[in-house]
């Protein structure tokens, strides 16, 4: 038993022993859940990560203030679990010195590690974490100022599209009909009505249902009626065949606009035809256009032979803006580092045009539209709020 | 468990004074941040997780049972806790908000094990498994479903009121108080449970109390290590508190080891740090993981420390030798002698499975003092005529009068109490228990202390503990030549004596009545000779009525006054030895006759 304990003090010695030497490089730290549940985000991330940091490396380093810095990336496994994450964001920040964070991805680890990160005055950028109190301080309710994220909440995703449905599509009266069960969807339906509302449209119809129904036939007569000029549906993609089906056999023709909670293969299988014109938002689209988009997808592909999603592109970003900050701050510096992200406007990013406002962790940023085309998702525009 | 008589030669103090040092050492370094914030954070994880499982080994290793839930009671703690300290009290409500924050979590964690206690009287194994892992899973829905609570996206606004002393000082106090528990007369009544729960309600453990007690105390350490948690990261959601985390706290157990305090701290130990230190493996961390568990399960299947102690662990008996011990036997006597006369009266009772009757009208009346015979071929009813009387099977008809009360439905633990105990045909002894723990076990009714005395160590404890119980254990060990063996597990014992302990540990119950069940079985004649000594003896030194089933004619013939027979669940014979040697019944069933055997095909 005593070789036992001594073996234990060992590790724990080893553990408190490995202190990273001074260098010249800048330390940077990425926490993503390459195990546990979620180990695809985790993959995504940390595919992302080492890109990123590859092609500025490859390019002699990050220049800032005139000289030129290695960036050195440490990757943690969060395990998908909340301690695991804090104990990496402190490991990140005591042990190996470094000067920002990217991740956690998923918000059960990003929260707590922002805590850890914001006491400890260390920007933190989660690249897809979407809870609310990611960034806010709950015990004050203000902003946190160390913690960013590169993803668009749900109440800003509702507003965008609103914005979208009157400009693009110039429709002034709108039906919507939503999963009353999910949170996420109930708070995109109703920040889009009011958004509209306030932007002078009318809503003529504001329909529920509960996970798992599957007859729409009371709320479509009750849409019909309303004779609206485009139908919003927030709902999971695997609903949103028969919805349309539904709607079509009523002779609703009107365009179909919905959120990312669409975003999966399977809807195109499962609607056909029917689904056709259909708009919906999303993070990122891998066929956009634009030049940028379009280098990192064939820079993505040739280096992991697959399509970067939207954890990926997000993760890409957030080390995009973090460099634009580093040129910005002029050192490498935490601090100056996080009033650098603070200041950032119209950030080119793969997932669109990205703005930080003083006092906010949250970006303002477009919303990458897509259109269900010959069975596929083509990208459409990027709406601007 | 070993007794330690002399306090100082032990060098227990030492733990007291590390105790102490430790605290000191923590509170000095996270005052002046001595240590490095990211070691000091594992070492709090450590702290919780040696609560878990502590907490955890409690139910699975010293009761015996499988709770695969354990962190649906983690869940209630943390939110317990939380909501307390962010909703009901306002940060300035000072430093005593934490410690009544987690105690309230702790308490709240413990409410809800009834919920999973009760439950358990009716089931155990692999479906009292399934109900913890219900429980864990509707804790995690529940808590998803309340908006109050931040529902599935967390609940969060605690400030981080955990720190390195708090940690320390509240897994002291666990490792403190569930040692306490288990070494106390409700953990006896814990292990006799994980050892052979009909023996341990044979000797008058009431199981539902004591499984009551130990998820209500295991429950109450995982709501704090819950509340200690949530004050830590400050941020809490129900995945948090998914079957994962519940298995986390099982391979902390089972790699450290069951049923021992030194097992848990080692696990947790072992476990926490590992995670941490093989971090430099990236995502092969966790194939490393459990590979490890695995090859140690290969080379030391019970864990590291499975039911061993590390001796500073078990508590140090203190004697008080002032005062005078009320002798077990004077007491016994005088209980005997209020209620001379008919002792046990069994009227009309008979008893089916099924179809088959095991036993019919069977009458009986027996007088204090006596030793009575119950004899008849295999398969006449009469385990099942003592399964009646000590409350295992509910008769179909009839009814038990001892003393003149009806103790026809009472639970067996119940009917102990009243004064009849029992041994069985096949030994049930408490094989992994010590001689003198098995005897104690029989003592559970005579206490009279109760849980909290014995977690707090109250006086009432020492006085009870230190004097009454070993006092009366040693007198009855010396009196039946057991006290060489007093620290030897009972496994280990040959077979008579194994035999003997068993009617020792029933006399430890202060029974008036006891039942032999095949007392001589697998004996020579020799030992069948000394036994039939010593019945007689316990008879008059204990002033007993003894029932004895034997199929040891002179055994049977030469001990009791009377003797009934039966066959088929009917009795056949009654009377004194000499009536039935020449009862022509009686001489049919055992040695058979054509009569017999046309009956039997019938």
């Amino acid at each position: 038993m005593v070789r036992l304990y001594t073996a234990v003090l060992c590790l724990v010695m080893l553990m408190a022993g490995c202190a990273k030497e001074k260098d010249n490089a800048i330390h940077i730290g990425v926490i993503a859940e390459l195990t546990g549940d979620i180990p695809a985000v985790g993959a995504s991330c940390k595919n992302a990560a080492e890109m990123a940091v590859k092609s500025v490396n490859d390019k002699g380093g990050l220049e800032i203030g005139g000289k030129k810095y290695a960036i050195k990336l440490q990757i943690e496994d969060s395990a998908g679990r909340s301690e695991q994450a804090a104990s990496a964001a402190q490991k990140l920040i005591t042990r190996d010195k470094v000067i920002a964070i990217v991740g956690p991805n998923a918000s059960s680890g990003a929260i707590p590690a922002s805590e850890i990160a914001e006491t400890s005055k260390i920007p933190m950028i989660s690249p897809w974490s979407t809870n609310p109190k990611t960034t806010i301080d709950p015990r004050s309710g203000k902003q946190k100022g160390y913690v960013f994220r590169a993803c668009y909440m749900d109440s800003f995703q509702g507003r965008v599209l609103a914005a979208f449905a009157m400009g693009e599509l110039k429709a002034k009266k709108a039906a919507v009909l939503y999963d009353v069960a999910s949170e996420v969807l109930k708070g995109q339906a109703e920040v889009f009505k009011k958004t509209l509302e306030e932007k002078g449209g009318t809503i003529t119809g504001f329909e529920t249902y509960t996970t798992g129904n599957k007859d729409f036939t009371v709320q479509m007569t009750k849409i019909k009626n309303g004779s609206p000029e485009l139908i919003f549906l927030p709902t999971y993609y695997s609903d949103v065949p028969l919805q349309v089906q539904q709607a079509r056999r009523f002779g609703i023709t009107e365009p179909v606009l919905g959120s990312d909670a669409w975003g999966s293969h399977d809807l195109l299988a499962l609607c056909g035809k029917d689904c056709d014109g259909a708009f919906f938002s999303s993070h990122f689209s891998a066929n956009s256009t634009t030049p940028g988009v379009k280098k990192f997808v064939d820079d993505y592909k040739a280096l992991y032979g697959s399509v970067p999603d939207d954890v990926a592109a997000l993760t890409y970003d957030s080390f995009g803006i973090m460099f634009e900050a580093m040129k910005r701050a002029g050192k490498p510096n935490s601090e100056a580092i996080k009033n650098a992200i603070q200041k950032i406007t119209g950030f080119k990013g793969v997932t669109g045009d990205i703005t930080f406002h003083e006092g906010s962790g949250d970006p303002d940023k477009s919303v990458v539209i897509l259109q269900i085309k010959d069975g596929e998702f083509k990208w459409f525009a990027d709406i601007k709020p | 468990m070993r007794i330690h008589t002399d306090y100082l030669t032990s060098r227990r103090w030492l733990l007291f004074v590390l105790t102490g040092v430790g605290f000191i050492a923590t509170v000095i370094v996270s005052r002046f941040g001595l240590i490095d914030q990211y070691v000091e954070l594992v070492a709090m994880y450590v702290g919780i997780n040696i609560i878990l499982a502590l907490s955890l080994n409690l139910v699975n290793g010293y009761m015996g049972e499988f709770s695969v839930g354990h962190a649906g009671f983690m869940a209630v703690g943390a939110y317990g806790a939380s909501i307390l300290s962010v909703k009901v009290f306002s940060s300035s409500a000072g430093v005593w908000v934490f410690p009544l924050a987690v105690i309230t979590g702790g308490v709240m964690a413990a409410l809800a094990a009834v919920v999973v206690a009760i439950p358990s009287f009716k089931t155990r194994g692999d479906y009292l498994a399934i109900v913890t892992l219900s429980f864990n899973m509707i804790v995690k829905s529940v808590l998803e479903n309340i908006d109050a609570v931040g529902g599935p996206r967390g609940f969060l606004g605690m400030e981080k009121l955990t720190t390195l002393p708090w940690t320390f000082a509240w897994t002291v106090v666990s490792v403190w108080a569930i040692r306490n528990f288990v070494y106390s007369n409700i953990g006896r009544g814990v292990l006799s449970i994980r050892e052979d729960e009909t023996a341990g309600a044979a000797m008058g453990v009431d199981t539902r109390k004591v499984k009551l007690h130990a998820f209500v105390v295991s429950s109450f350490f995982a709501g704090v290590a819950g509340g200690l948690y949530a004050h830590l990261l400050q941020f809490i959601s129900p995945r948090t508190f998914d079957i994962i985390k519940s298995t986390e706290i099982l391979i902390m157990v089972y790699l450290g080891g069951v049923g021992s305090i030194a097992g848990s701290i080692t696990g947790a130990v072992i476990y926490t740090v590992l995670i941490e230190v093989l971090r430099v493996l990236g995502q092969w961390r966790m194939v490393i993981m459990p590979l490890l568990l695995v090859l140690l399960m290969i080379f030391r299947p019970k864990g590291i420390f499975g039911f061993m102690e590390f001796r500073w662990f078990e508590p140090v008996a203190r004697k008080k030798k002032d005062e005078a011990v009320v002798p077990y036997r004077a007491a016994a006597r005088e209980q005997a002698r209020e209620q001379a006369g008919e002792l046990l009266a069994i009227n009309g009772l008979t008893h089916y499975f099924g179809g088959l009757c095991a036993l019919s009208d069977f009458n009986l009346r027996l007088n204090s003092g006596q030793i009575m015979g119950i004899i008849g071929p295999n398969g006449s009813g009469k385990t099942t005529l003592f399964n009646l009387i000590s409350g295992y099977y509910r008769p179909t008809q009839g009814s038990v009068l001892f003393n003149g009360a009806e103790i026809t439905r009472m639970r067996p633990n119940e009917i102990n109490s009243c004064g009849i105990a029992r041994t069985f045909q096949n030994i049930r002894l408490f094989n992994n228990l010590t001689v003198t723990d098995n005897v104690k076990v029989g003592m559970f009714n005579s206490v009279n202390y109760n849980a909290a005395d014995a977690m707090l160590r109250t006086r009432r404890f020492n006085d009870c503990e230190g004097k009454e119980v070993s006092e009366c254990v040693r007198m009855l060990l010396e009196l039946f030549a057991l006290d060489k063996y007093a620290s030897e597990a009972a496994k280990n014992l040959p077979y008579g004596l194994k035999r003997r302990l068993e009617i020792v540990r029933a006399l430890a119950t202060r029974p008036q009545l006891l039942l032999l069940d095949e007392p001589a079985a697998g004996m020579n004649p020799s030992e069948t000779g000394a036994l039939m000594e010593l019945v007689h003896r316990i008879r008059d030194e204990f002033e007993l009525t003894i029932m004895v089933i034997e199929h040891h004619m002179s055994f049977i013939m030469g001990l009791c006054q009377r003797i009934q027979v039966l066959d088929f669940g009917v009795t056949i014979a009654a009377g004194a030895p000499d009536e039935i040697k020449s009862d022509k019944k009686v001489i049919e069933a055992y040695l058979g006759s054509s009569g017999v055997s046309t009956r039997r095909d019938k």
